[in-house]
């Protein structure tokens, strides 16, 4: 079965190289990076300058110090005119009474124009929205082959259809989506199994500019308070009716849980069971962990948190849980988890058994001890030289531009992280190889990454609090040190057509890597829906190995090294 | 100008304030006593104490800089070394705690408090386990509960390296013996409900469940946590009282909210309860002595004060709020 292609392979040289190829699959219309070799190989590299993003945020800060303006915002990668790469969508904060610009201070799409560079289409777009934004989803809700756009945040969410025509339709209202309370995560996913993407809100605390209050930070300064000073805000799960609309669920789907604050969320089969669970990152209470027990067409999730072993931190403490990130980073082929916290308390990592049940191994793993002073948000596990395992970029910026007053170890712009895995899932920080970018002080938020260049690694998309978003690029091209890569864009049939929720096992050189297609992640972003395979010194793929959202295996391959692969449901084996 | 005298009647004001747990009325104490006497050791080092105290408010690297400054000037203020210790593990550093308490010891005699000693020891045992080394981490754990029987975080990472070692039954032992010291020691009752319930001790475990999940809902900290409803405080503080009768602070807290919500006597009730079952914990006195103030039964404050004094007459004076002085009995 064919579906409509949404990447390079659209292009008319792509189709006309597919007809040359075996069926089951198809490489892209680029020419062959050779295996190691390019341009040099300098790390990550920032390129806004040359890139022509021009993008502040706008917290509307006046020194009232308003609890939602140092929270902001995300971002996202997606291809919104199907031209084959990557857009870039960020989000915006807002005026808050006293900041001098009322505005409107809206969210921008930047269409890539090829090269790196990007030029913003919003107006003519129509998706600026004028939401004080949180983050963004770029899913395809309803199944029309074009990405549409969904951006939460406080006193409004915004739901953009994409007419596909270059231009977008505000579909709030409409859909069923419109809510004012305060968002602080989001994630799409078909949690039902009926072949659309349902929408999961995690709600932070209730704050109006009624509730605004100020906390001292001893001696004397006025500071934003903790979100203790706060009630949680319970969030929502929609159920996609499959017809535009949503249905607010939450309840007699299970998501009963009423104390959570909720700032970061992703969905992942942790219990390999063959559907998506929802992890729920809180900050300052106990984390939630919803296992679906879903049939197809009913929604039902069961809270497991504590049983799971993901509601606190190995003391049993809650942390102030922010960005999320799932992968397996022991070769065990089960989902371990990544949490970003405030800066002295460290990063979490919890280890999966394999049945859903994890462990805190945060400072048996190495993660404590270098992620300990850093204010940890946007995260995401990669391959950063392609030797088959994952290792994590974790992007990193403080809440209060005066924090070095009090600690000499603080900053408010701080430096990301670049963590490699050592094989076996503990982690060391990269030295020079990480590059220039890491030197970089940024009031970091959200952590998109695409590979915009389609040369086998992960760019970067960088969101700042009332500073310039960045992009950075990896550089070098091919492979790293002689290791090769592969990478495989999913095109599904009906109403959610890039896949998201597959499961997709790569074996190569005798061993297996397993990743999900997520559908939100990070902190309040979005990523290429691409799914990119290290392979160390392995020449090719030699199985890929799909479970499809709702369930059904396939295979394909052997597939080649050191390029893209467009699988198409319905044209691989049967295991 | 020096103003030495000046500076050490700083210093000891600031000790004071340190003493009753008020850091940062110490911490300006502390700071006027450097601007008196830039070469005052002993002001730098206090200083330094009371930066790690209020930590919460990240101030480890200001706690540092007080502690290298006070070694510079005075080589042998070896506390300054335990002081440096303690704010590297506030970063996780390792290495440099390690060499830190290291100094510290050896360099430590009879005359430094055999608490810090006892902390030295404690957290050179959580290095070790940290670094795989068990057996390592609980021969200074060992020796870290014999110099500061009292610590509480002692018995609780002797029970995480027993865990780790794969001894369950002795590190359940270590947790309960941590609670003992501490009622309300909750990752001790998280670790221990979990261990329990591995052991198949499902009521026990779920006993420490619940009582974690109340601790980690009315944890109090520098940042504003706190259950504000006095209701759901009574509630909650009513369960762990029920939960766990030996937490007299549970107890406490428990007639606190009944009284916030003029159910006084209930709470009456319960703080004479408390005052029978745990005679020498002060606080319990003091508040049926303001409770009864409060309605008017001058007598029975006076009995309960009276109570007090003979309880604990070393005690009485120094528990007792003004409001109650002219109760206590006449010498």
């Amino acid at each position: 079965m064919t579906v409509t292609g949404r990447f390079r392979s659209d292009r008319p040289a792509t189709r006309l190289a597919w007809a040359l190829l075996a069926a089951s699959c198809a490489p892209d219309d680029r020419p062959p990076a050779a295996p190691g070799g390019g341009e040099a190989d300098r790390g990550f590299v920032d390129v806004t300058e040359r890139s022509g993003i021009r993008f502040r945020h706008v917290n509307g800060a006046s020194g009232r110090m308003y609890f939602i303006e140092t929270n902001g915002s995300g971002l996202g990668f997606f291809d919104y005119d199907r031209d084959g790469d990557l857009d870039l969508y960020l989000v915006q904060g807002g005026a808050l009474p006293g900041y001098p610009d009322p505005g409107p201070h809206t969210s921008r799409l930047w269409r890539n124009d090829g090269g790196l560079r990007f030029t913003d289409v919003t107006a003519q777009a129509g998706c600026g929205a004028t939401v004080y934004g949180t983050g963004c989803l770029l899913g395809d809700y309803d199944g029309d082959g074009w990405p549409d756009v969904f951006v939460y945040g406080w006193g409004s969410s915004a739901l953009y259809r994409n007419r596909g025509d270059g231009t977008f339709a505000d579909v709030t209202r409409a859909a069923g989506v419109a809510d004012s309370r305060y968002a602080g995560a989001a994630a799409w996913g078909d949690f039902d199994r009926d072949g659309d993407l349902d929408l999961f809100v995690g709600n932070y605390v209730k704050w109006t500019l009624d509730l605004h209050r100020t906390c001292a930070v001893p001696p004397a300064e006025q500071s934003y308070c903790h979100p203790d000073v706060f009630d949680p805000e319970p969030g929502i799960l929609y159920r996609n009716d499959g017809d535009g609309t949503f249905t607010d669920v939450t309840f007699q789907a299970g998501i009963v849980r009423r104390d959570g604050k909720a700032f970061g969320a992703i969905a992942s089969d942790v219990d390999d069971d063959g559907d998506l669970d929802l992890f729920v990152a809180n900050d300052s209470t106990p984390n939630f962990l919803y296992r679906n027990d879903s049939t197809p067409g009913e929604l039902l999730f069961v809270d497991v948190s504590d049983a799971a072993g993901v509601s606190y931190d190995s003391n049993g403490r809650t942390q102030a849980c922010m960005g999320v990130d799932f992968a397996d980073i022991d070769g065990d082929l089960d989902s371990d988890l990544v949490v970003t916290n405030l800066a002295m308390e460290p990063n979490a990592l919890y280890v999966n058994d394999g049945r859903g049940v994890f462990s805190d191994e945060s400072h048996e793993r190495a993660l404590a001890r270098v992620s300990l002073i850093d204010f940890g948000w946007g995260v995401r596990f990669l391959d950063f030289d392609c030797d088959g395992d994952d290792d994590l970029v974790v992007l990193n910026g403080h809440l209060h531009a005066g924090v070095v007053r009090h600690d000499a170890s603080q900053k408010y712009a701080q430096r990301a992280r670049l963590l490699l895995n050592d094989g076996r899932g503990r982690f060391a920080p990269a030295g020079a190889e990480a590059g220039s970018y890491f030197d970089e002080f940024v009031v970091g938020r959200g952590l998109a990454t695409a590979d915009l260049d389609d040369d086998g690694d992960l760019d970067l998309a960088v969101s700042t609090n009332a500073h310039e978003a960045r992009l950075v690029e990896r550089t070098g091209r091919g492979g790293r040190g002689g290791n090769r890569w592969i990478g495989l864009a999913l095109a599904s049939s009906g109403r959610n057509p890039d896949a998201i929720g597959a499961r997709v096992d790569v074996v190569a050189g005798g061993r297996t890597q397993r990743r999900e297609l997520r559908g939100g992640a990070s902190w309040a972003s979005w990523h290429d829906l691409r799914l990119l395979y290290g392979l160390g010194p392995a020449a090719q793929a030699d199985l890929v190995r799909i479970r499809w959202p709702r369930g059904e295996l396939e295979e394909f391959g052997p597939l080649e090294a050191d390029r893209y692969h467009r699988l198409v449901k319905g044209q691989g084996r049967r295991p | 100008m020096r103003d030495v005298e000046g500076a050490r009647a700083d210093l000891l004001r600031g000790q004071k304030h340190f003493a009753a747990g008020e850091m940062f009325e110490a911490r300006v104490a502390f700071e006027a006593a450097i601007a008196k006497d830039s070469g005052f050791a002993q002001a730098h080092f206090w200083r330094g104490r009371a930066c790690v105290v209020t930590s919460k408010e990240m101030s480890y690297s200001h706690a540092i800089e007080s502690f290298s400054r006070a070694l510079a000037l005075d080589p042998a203020l070896v506390e300054a070394h335990w002081g440096m210790g303690i704010a590297h593990m506030g970063y996780a550093d390792a290495d440099a705690a390690g060499r830190e308490f290291r100094a510290f010891l050896a360099g430590a005699t009879d005359r430094h408090a055999p608490e810090m000693r006892g902390e030295a020891e404690h957290f050179l045992g959580v290095l070790a386990r940290q670094q795989g080394d068990l057996d390592g981490a609980l021969a200074h754990f060992a020796r870290a509960q014999e110099l500061h029987p009292r610590f509480s975080d002692t018995p609780y990472e002797r029970g995480l390296a027993l865990e780790k070692a794969g001894r369950r039954e002795e590190a359940a032992a270590a947790f309960a013996a941590a609670i003992a010291i501490d009622a309300d020691h909750l990752p001790s009752h998280f670790r221990l409900s979990r261990l329990l319930r591995e052991l198949g001790r499902e009521e026990q475990a779920s006993r420490h469940e619940r009582i974690h999940r109340i601790l980690s809902l009315l944890s109090e900290d520098a940042t504003g946590r706190t259950v504000r409803a006095p209701e759901r405080r009574a509630e909650l503080f009513g369960e762990l009282a029920g939960l766990d009768p030996a937490n007299v602070r549970a107890r406490l807290e428990y007639a606190r909210a009944l009284v916030e919500l003029q159910r006084v006597d209930e709470a009456a009730l319960v703080l004479d309860e408390l005052v029978r079952a745990a005679p020498r914990f002060a606080p319990g006195y003091v508040a049926r002595a303001e409770l009864a103030l409060g309605m008017k039964d001058e007598r029975k404050a006076r009995e309960t004060v009276d109570a007090l004094a003979r309880a604990l007459p070393e005690l009485a004076v120094a528990s007792l709020p003004a409001s109650l002085h002219a109760f206590l009995p006449k010498r």
